[in-house]
């Protein structure tokens, strides 16, 4: 991540928050009791407290600034070439944002007796979400663009798949890589989960549980297509996500097999100079680019993709 | 899922990508009840605008080989007959190859008459 970019990145992500958070603060001040409540018991009956100078630094500063660091250190490393790159590194800035609205909410709640002073109804999840969509919208909209690969010189290597029968030459080649056992399972998992505590702790819960459903949902299946510009990888809810790769970046193409382990989960995936689609373990298409990165995408029958690539990267 | 365009087609492209679509279903590389890429993924990843796709499409369901469903796309139609389909593009190549060396319709339908009985099959 360069230099400029980290500084937009903290001033969205990090400093704005920030300074919201303790405007909306300061302004609860004169409201607050010396003491606040930070944490509370199982009959809602608040059980910590701290000094409301103290709870401002953990809040706001500890927190927030916790959240957002580890969160930037982990996505700092993605290239900005990536498939979804300036998807990822938003992450963080709606997480502080979340961070922030929470905070927020905590402290309106706590104005006035310290002795009534109310754990946030869960339906304030509702609020911190939005907040986090703010975040990771502005984050998005300011963030780094994709950069402008280097052109691809010459034709793939001798030794990389071609299609047999070039004579009427490749147009598209289009194909899936459904759900695995993991993804299944995970899903699976998460939807007894969330009916579970929707019904034990309140549905508000649902809120929390059904975006995380709806991502796992969204990145289960993949259909890959490639044609003479890009290869377009959309997801399995109703075509989102929907990330791309342009051919003019690509080196040549290979099949491979991508372990579900190798990648530490399904979805959206970054190694060190990789990026992974990956929807389960198995057959895996592999472009090697430009830029020295690679992108793997799990993808059923890779070895023809990979062959209709590189006749492709040949004809044009 | 392979589609192929033919470098000598000289027909609109909607035409090409819908003949395209079903050579791939005669040569089962498609079967009936796939699905087919969305139009958007079509056009994107080919730089092809989205109203061509779109129009080869609509004219392969009109033609009853695909079906178009609101929220599960374009797939291939159930009952498609996938014999007859493949026929049609045998039959499409053997007249391209009769062009070729320069053979005329009345000619190829001559020389189909001709080898039709030596084949062990009755004509009317």
């Amino acid at each position: 991540m360069s230099i400029k970019s980290l500084v937009v990145y903290s001033l969205v992500g990090a400093v704005l928050p920030l300074v919201i958070g303790i405007v909306a603060l300061a302004w609860a001040w004169p409201d607050l009791p010396a003491e606040v409540a930070t944490h509370w018991g199982d009959d809602g009956q608040p059980d910590g407290f701290m000094t409301r100078s103290t709870a401002l630094i953990v809040w706001q500063v500890g927190t927030l600034l916790g959240v957002w660091v580890v969160l930037t250190a982990a996505v700092a490393r993605v290239p900005a070439s990536a498939p979804g790159a300036r998807g990822i590194k938003a992450v963080p800035a709606a997480a502080a944002w979340g961070v922030a609205m929470l905070t927020m909410g905590t402290a309106v709640a706590q104005r006035g007796d310290v002795a009534t002073a109310r754990s946030l109804s869960g339906w304030w999840v509702g609020w911190v979400l939005l907040a986090a969509a703010v975040g990771a919208g502005l984050a998005y909209a300011l963030g780094d663009p994709a950069p402008d690969m280097p052109r691809r010189t010459g034709d793939p290597g001798d030794d990389v798949p071609r299609l047999a029968d070039t004579a009427s030459g490749a147009e598209w080649w289009t194909g899936v890589a459904p759900a695995g056992r993991t993804m299944l399972a995970s899903a699976a998992g998460l939807l007894v989960l969330s009916v579970v505590t929707a019904w034990v702790v309140g549905p508000w819960v649902l809120l929390l549980t059904l975006p995380v459903l709806a991502v796992l949902v969204a990145s289960s299946y993949a259909r890959v297509t490639v044609g003479r510009k890009k290869v377009v990888v959309t997801g399995g809810l109703f075509g989102w996500p929907r990330l791309s790769v342009a051919l003019d970046s690509v080196v040549e193409a290979l099949p491979t097999t991508a372990r579900v382990r190798q990648w530490g989960g399904v979805g959206l995936r970054t190694r060190p100079g990789a990026t992974g689609i990956i929807t389960r373990g198995g057959e895996a298409l592999e472009l090697r680019r430009t830029d020295g990165t690679t992108v793997v995408i799990t993808v059923d029958d890779a070895d023809t993709a990979a062959g209709a690539i590189n006749s492709l990267l040949e004809q044009v | 899922m392979l589609l192929q365009l033919d470098d000598t087609d000289t027909r609109p492209l909607y035409q090409q990508i819908a003949s395209a679509i079903r050579g791939a279903v005669a040569t089962g590389d498609l079967a009936p009840q796939d699905r087919l890429p969305s139009g958007r993924d079509l056009a994107e990843s080919s730089g092809v605008t989205l109203e061509t796709v779109q129009r080869a499409y609509k004219s392969l369901v009109e033609e009853g080989l695909l079906v178009s469903r609101v929220g599960r796309g374009t797939s291939v139609a159930k009952d498609v007959d996938v014999d007859a389909l493949s026929l049609q593009a045998e039959v499409r190549a053997l007249i391209v190859r009769a062009r070729q060396v320069g053979v005329d319709l009345d000619d190829l339908i001559a020389l189909v008459r001709r080898q039709w009985p030596e084949t062990g099959a009755t004509t009317t």
